[in-house]
């Protein structure tokens, strides 16, 4: 199921790039995700690649004038195209000086219109307090793509200072979710631990489940531990539909390693709602029997547990007994640097 | 936004400027033309965008400075 929402959010990432309705790209559903990434970045060296020569002058020329006048340029003469594309010729920290200097506005114009991985050096040297206010512009425009391309090249210190600006807990799962380099997801959390209760009941009030699902498999174990508790202390309503959404999406590849990666009071928590009691797949027994040796011990003892006051005598047999290994639980640590 | 459903004149490859991932062989060629056609059409569009952007440039621009942006340009 993840991989159908990389999908998802790669056609919506290539649609924005070619600037046609996501519906538009429909027949591209079957496509791997990462078959769609690499077709996008041939389309961005396509888009962006021409006009080197000319952009090579632009950004030559341009450091022969002083920083007022290139600012005044840029603005009344270049417009945002021309300065998005010659962004990652120039030398960084020229950039960082006009970038200062510029309207805010005009800026998230050039955000929209650049390629981010030709300017990596130019948007890293942006100051901070820049980057903040683009941030929250592009946020209030809904520009979640512009901002998810940008988001894996910014600092964990950047990140630290811009992640408030994202004051809506929808966009900022929005923005997640299309977040360019998910590597970077931990580095998210990272910054917005005081978010993640917001963040889960923003998923349930908006539909956003799957959205959130994906995010969480792409956590490392101990975020999906610390995720899966943080969800499982919420109310029986909002628990109730995150379990019925895996159900529906037939996500349970996503959701059992966050299961097992919770402590045993969240997975009785879990095990006991009436949706689980009720329905269970019997693709969900397959799955916690085949990855039985990777559980804690306490965890392995509790699905045996259900599975017996469920009447899946068979389920709690092959759940084996003491004897299978345990391992130390991941428990999240401090806010890791990136 | 445009459409551009049977302006695919180049094949995909050719569009994109090298050779495709394999998965992109299941399509259809009605569908790689589409696609084909989407990235020309965006491809023109910014190419025009960038010509128009360069002339409004040196049209609102003071006189004074509208040598420094020719030569800046090259145009």
């Amino acid at each position: 199921m993840s991989e159908q929402l990389e999908r998802s959010a790669e056609i919506t990432k290539l649609a924005r790039l070619l600037d046609v309705p996501t519906d538009e790209l429909a027949y591209l559903a079957e496509i791997p995700s990462s078959a769609l990434a690499r077709f996008r970045e041939q389309v961005a060296d396509r888009l962006f690649g021409g006009d080197a020569e000319r952009l090579k002058r632009v950004a030559a020329a341009s450091k022969l004038l002083p920083l007022p006048l290139a600012v005044k340029l840029a603005q009344l003469a270049f417009g945002p195209l021309l300065c998005a594309a010659t962004a990652g010729l120039l030398e960084p920290a020229r950039a960082a000086k006009l970038s200062a200097k510029m309207p805010v506005p005009f800026l998230a114009d050039v955000a929209t219109m650049m390629d981010p991985r030709r300017a990596a050096a130019v948007i890293a040297a942006v100051p901070t307090p820049v980057v903040v206010a683009v941030g929250r512009e592009l946020i209030d425009r809904g520009e979640y793509v512009t901002m998810g391309r940008f988001v894996g090249l910014l600092s964990q210190s950047t990140l630290r200072a811009a992640v408030p600006a994202i004051e809506s807990d929808e966009a900022l799962l929005h923005t997640a979710f299309v977040l360019e380099d998910k590597d970077r997801l931990d580095d998210l959390l990272a910054v917005a631990r005081d978010r993640v209760d917001g963040l889960i009941r923003t998923a349930h009030e908006h539909d956003m489940w799957a959205e959130a699902l994906d995010l969480i498999s792409h956590l490392d174990l101990a975020n999906r531990a610390e995720l899966g508790d943080l969800a499982a202390a919420q109310d029986d309503e909002l628990l109730d539909s995150l379990i019925r959404t895996v159900h529906e999406l037939g996500n349970w590849d996503d959701m059992l390693p966050v299961l097992m990666a919770m402590s045993p009071q969240s997975l009785s928590r879990i095990a006991e709602l009436p949706v689980v009691v009720e329905s269970t797949p019997q693709s969900v027994w397959d799955a916690l029997v085949e990855r039985r040796h990777d559980m804690p011990e306490p965890v392995r003892e509790l699905i045996r547990d259900r599975a017996l006051h469920l009447g899946r005598a068979d389920v709690a047999a092959a759940m084996g007994g003491a004897a299978a290994p345990s391992r130390p639980r991941p428990r999240p640590g401090p806010g890791r640097s990136g | 936004m445009v459409s551009a459903m049977g302006e695919g004149t180049k094949d995909l490859p050719d569009a994109v400027g090298g050779r495709l991932p394999d998965e992109f062989e299941a399509l259809s060629g009605e569908h790689r033309a589409a696609l084909a056609g989407l990235v020309e059409s965006a491809a023109r569009r910014r190419a025009d965008l960038m010509d128009d952007a360069i002339d409004e440039s040196l049209r609102n621009l003071p006189g004074v400075l509208r040598g420094t942006v020719r030569r800046t340009l090259g145009v």
